[in-house]
C-alpha cells in the first residue's frame, strides 16, 4: 500500500535577476537567502543571551520605561552581562522586526528602534553546554557530550517598529517560502510526496503573495505576539569516556512544540509599494519530536544498530496575507498519513548472536540532574503545558456519510416492507 | 422455537414458489450457521493460522539476521489485518450458504437473516479476537493496545461484513469471495485513485466516507482526520475509551451496513419479480 505519487509540476521558484545598476544584475534568490540566515543568526543571537537564565518583564504603558526595563534585564543576564549594549540593543531590536521577517518578508531590517507598547515577556533557556558550543563553533574546552536541555519562551507582547526594505522585495509569505521552493525544486518529481505529507487548502499561498516594494520602502510595523515555544533535547553518549570493548551509543532526541499566533500590520511610511500589508500566523498545534540513536558504533563487525523513532508529527498552523485589501489564507496540517507514522520506532541492528529489536533507545541514562532554579522550572512547565494542544477529532462527516446511507437504507426497507407487502 | 428446516430454495427454480418466512425463523437459520462443525473448524482454523503467523515472522527475522541487518516485522499489524480477514471468512459463513444464491425472502425474512448472522458473527469475533489480543500479549507482554475501541470497531466492522455478503450473495453465487475482493482490494483501490493519486478529494475524506479497513488502528492516528484507514501502523497507542474517532468509524460501517442490507431486500425483491415474470 502505497501512495502513489504523480509527477505533478512543483512550486517553481522564481530565478528572477533584479537588475540594480546598469547592466548589473543579481539573482533575486541569493538576497534571499542572505536575508535569511540574517534571520537564523538574529535568532540564534538572542538564544545566547538569554542562555541559562530566566527572563522575565513585564510591560506597562510606558514605552520608554519598557525599553530600558528590557535592556537592563538582558544585561543583568548571566550570558547578557558579556556582551556589549550594542549586542544587547541589537537583541532588543530584535523583537520589533523578528515578527515582520518570519510572516512578511525577510527582506525588512530595522530603521529605528522598537517601542515595546504591552504584554510580558519570560524565557527560561536552559541550554546543555554541548550545543551551546556547537552554536558559537567553540572549540577550546573539551565538552561535556552529554546532557539535556530544555527552553520555555512564553511571549505576550504588542511591539512597534520602522521597518525598511533593505532591497526590493517581490513576495510576501512565511519566512519558509523560499526555502520550500528551494527544497521543492531540488526533489523535482519527488516534491509530490510532500502533498502527502502536509496538505494545505491553499497551497498557491504557500509561495507568497506578489508585491512590489522597492528598495528602502518604509514601513511602520505594529506586531502582536502570542507565542508559547517549548523545547527539549537530550543527547546521551558514551563516545568519550566509553571503555574498550564497551558499547558505543549516542543517542538523540529532540522535541518542538509552539503555540500561539504572530499578527504583523505594515502601514507604508514611504517608498515604493502597498499601502497595508497584514500578516497572521497562527500555530494551532504544532509538535515535532524525533529521536535518533546509534549503537555498536565501535564493533568489528562494521555494522552499527540504528534507531529512528519519531515521537511527534503533529502540525497544524494557519496562514493569512492580506495586501491592500485582497485577502488569503492557508492552512497547512500534516494529512493522517503521517499522524499514522506518530510513534513509529525503527530498530535496525545486527548483532552476532542474531538479536532481533534489541531496544537501544535511551540506555540507562546518566545524565545528570539539572540543577534548576524554581523560577526556570515554573517558567518552563508553563511553556510545555500551554504548547500540548489536544486536538479534537472533528467526526462530522463521517456522522453525515454514516447517517446519509443509513437514512437511505431504512427508507428502502421501509419502502419495499410497507409499499408492495414484501 | 420452532425446529426449521432451512428449506431447500429451489427459489428461483422455475418449478417453485418463493416460500415466505419470517423474522424469527431467519434468525434461528443463521444462528444454527453458529453451532456447526464448520464454524468450528474455522476458529480452529484461526488459532492455527495465529500460530503460523507468529512463528513466520520469527523465522523470518532470524532469517534475516543472519544474512544481514535485520529489520522487525510489524507483528502487531499482520495480526490487527488478519481480523479483518477473518471477519469476512465468518460472515461469509454465518451469512450465506455457499455457492448457492441468497435464499432468504421477504423483507422480514432477510432482515432476520441478517441479525441472527450478527450476533452469530459477533460471538465467533470475540472468540478470534480473544485469541488476536492473547497472541499479542504472549509475545510482547504489553498493553499498549486500545480493546475497547478496537472490540467496538471491530463489532461495527462485522455489521458492514454480514451486510456486504448478503448483499454480493444475491448478485453472486460466491459472496464471501467478492466481499473479499470488494473490501481488501476494490475499497481500497478507489479510496487511493480519489485520494492521493487524483487528488479529487484528501486523504482523509477518502477515508471518512469509504468503509476502508482495519479501523481498529483508528486510534492510533491521534484524531487526525479519517476513521476508518486501511494501514500497517506499527504501534497502537493507548487511549481513553469511545473516543469521537471510535464513534465516527462505528457510524460510518453501521450506515453502510445499513444500506448493503436495503440493497439486499431491493435486489432480492428485483430477483423474485424477475423470476415470476
Amino acid at each position: 500500500m502505497m501512495a502513489a505519487v504523480i509527477a505533478a509540476p512543483s512550486i517553481s521558484s522564481d530565478a528572477e535577476k533584479t537588475e540594480i545598476i546598469d547592466g548589473i544584475s543579481i539573482n533575486t534568490d541569493d538576497i534571499n537567502s542572505e536575508s535569511l540566515s540574517r534571520l537564523l543568526s538574529s535568532l540564534m543571537q538572542s538564544i545566547l543571551v538569554l542562555n541559562d537564565d530566566t527572563l522575565e518583564v513585564d510591560f506597562g504603558s510606558d514605552t520608554e520605561k519598557n525599553y530600558s526595563d528590557l535592556m537592563d534585564a538582558l544585561g543583568a543576564l548571566k550570558s547578557g552581562s558579556k556582551y556589549s549594549e550594542e549586542d544587547i540593543k541589537e537583541v532588543v531590536n530584535n523583537l520589533g522586526v523578528l515578527g515582520p521577517m518570519m510572516v512578511s518578508s525577510t527582506g525588512f531590517v530595522p530603521s529605528n528602534d522598537v517601542v515595546i507598547q504591552s504584554g510580558s515577556i519570560a524565557t527560561a533557556v536552559d541550554f546543555p553546554e554541548y550545543l551551546i558550543k556547537m552554536l558559537t563553533a567553540d572549540n577550546d574546552d573539551p565538552v561535556q557530550l552529554y546532557g539535556s536541555g530544555e527552553m520555555g519562551f512564553l511571549m505576550d507582547l504588542t511591539t512597534a517598529m520602522d521597518v525598511q526594505a533593505d532591497d526590493k522585495i517581490d513576495k510576501v509569505g512565511l519566512f519558509t517560502t523560499d526555502m520550500v521552493s528551494t527544497l521543492m525544486d531540488g526533489l523535482g518529481p519527488l516534491a509530490s510526496i510532500f502533498d502527502n505529507v502536509l496538505v494545505s487548502d491553499n497551497p498557491g499561498l504557500t509561495s507568497g503573495m506578489d508585491v512590489e516594494i522597492g528598495k528602502d520602502a518604509k514601513y511602520h510595523a505594529v506586531t502582536k505576539t502570542d507565542l508559547a515555544v517549548y523545547t527539549n533535547f537530550s543527547l546521551n553518549t558514551n563516545v568519550n569516556k566509553a571503555a574498550a570493548g564497551d558499547d558505543i551509543f549516542a543517542y538523540f532526541d529532540i522535541e518542538i512544540k509552539i503555540a500561539g499566533s504572530i499578527d504583523v500590520e505594515l502601514t507604508k511610511i514611504s517608498g515604493n509599494g502597498p499601502e497595508k500589508i497584514n500578516s497572521d500566523l497562527a500555530f494551532n498545534s504544532v509538535d515535532l519530536g524525533l529521536e535518533l540513536g546509534f549503537n555498536n558504533l565501535d564493533s568489528s563487525s562494521g555494522n552499527p544498530g540504528f534507531h529512528l523513532g519519531i515521537n511527534g508529527l503533529k502540525f497544524d498552523m494557519t496562514y493569512g496575507e492580506e495586501v491592500d485589501g485582497k485577502k488569503e489564507t492557508a492552512n497547512v496540517r500534516n494529512s493522517s498519513v503521517m499522524a499514522i507514522a506518530n510513534g513509529i520506532k525503527v530498530n535496525l541492528k545486527n548483532d552476532d548472536n542474531g538479536i532481533i529489536n534489541v531496544d537501544i533507545a535511551n540506555p540507562s541514562s546518566d545524565i545528570p540532574d539539572k540543577e534548576r532554579s524554581a523560577d526556570m522550572q515554573r517558567i518552563i512547565d508553563k511553556a510545555d503545558q500551554k504548547t500540548t494542544v489536544e486536538k479534537a477529532f472533528d467526526p462530522t462527516m463521517q456522522y453525515t456519510v454514516g447517517g446519509c446511507l443509513a437514512l437511505v437504507g431504512i427508507i428502502i426497507i421501509a419502502a419495499m416492507a410497507i409499499g408492495k407487502k414484501y | 422455537m420452532t425446529d426449521v428446516e432451512e428449506p431447500e430454495y429451489p427459489m428461483f427454480d422455475e418449478y417453485t414458489d418463493a416460500l415466505e418466512i419470517g423474522f424469527k425463523d431467519n434468525l434461528v437459520i443463521s444462528l444454527k450457521r453458529l453451532a456447526t462443525f464448520k464454524t468450528v473448524l474455522g476458529i480452529i482454523a484461526a488459532i492455527i493460522s495465529m500460530a503460523i503467523i507468529v512463528f513466520l515472522i520469527d523465522f523470518l527475522n532470524q532469517k534475516l539476521s543472519e544474512i544481514g541487518t535485520s529489520i522487525t516485522l510489524p507483528l502487531l499489524a499482520l495480526l490487527m489485518l488478519s481480523i479483518p480477514a477473518w471477519t469476512i471468512s465468518f460472515a461469509n459463513n454465518v451469512s450465506v450458504q455457499k455457492k448457492k444464491k441468497l435464499n432468504a425472502s421477504g423483507t422480514s425474512g432477510i432482515l432476520g437473516r441478517y441479525v441472527g448472522s450478527l450476533i452469530a458473527g459477533a460471538i465467533i469475533m470475540t472468540v478470534i479476537y480473544a485469541i488476536v489480543i492473547g497472541t499479542w500479549y504472549y509475545i510482547n507482554s504489553n498493553t499498549d493496545i486500545s480493546l475497547v475501541n478496537s472490540y467496538i470497531i471491530m463489532l461495527s466492522f462485522v455489521a458492514l461484513a454480514c451486510a456486504m455478503t448478503m448483499f454480493c450473495n444475491t448478485i453472486f453465487k460466491r459472496g464471501g469471495t467478492v466481499s473479499y475482493l470488494l473490501i481488501f482490494i476494490l475499497v481500497p483501490i478507489v479510496a487511493f485513485l480519489i485520494g492521493p493519486y487524483l487528488g479529487i478529494v484528501t486523504m482523509d475524506q477518502a477515508s471518512s466516507a469509504l468503509p476502508l479497513v482495519d479501523a481498529i488502528s483508528a486510534s492510533a492516528a491521534d484524531g487526525f482526520g479519517g476513521g476508518t484507514i486501511l494501514t500497517l501502523t506499527f504501534l497502537v497507542k493507548a487511549s481513553p475509551p469511545l473516543t469521537p474517532d471510535v464513534m465516527g468509524s462505528v457510524v460510518l460501517s453501521i450506515g453502510w451496513a445499513i444500506l448493503f442490507i436495503a440493497l439486499t431486500i431491493a435486489m432480492q425483491h428485483r430477483r423474485e419479480v424477475k423470476h415470476e415474470q
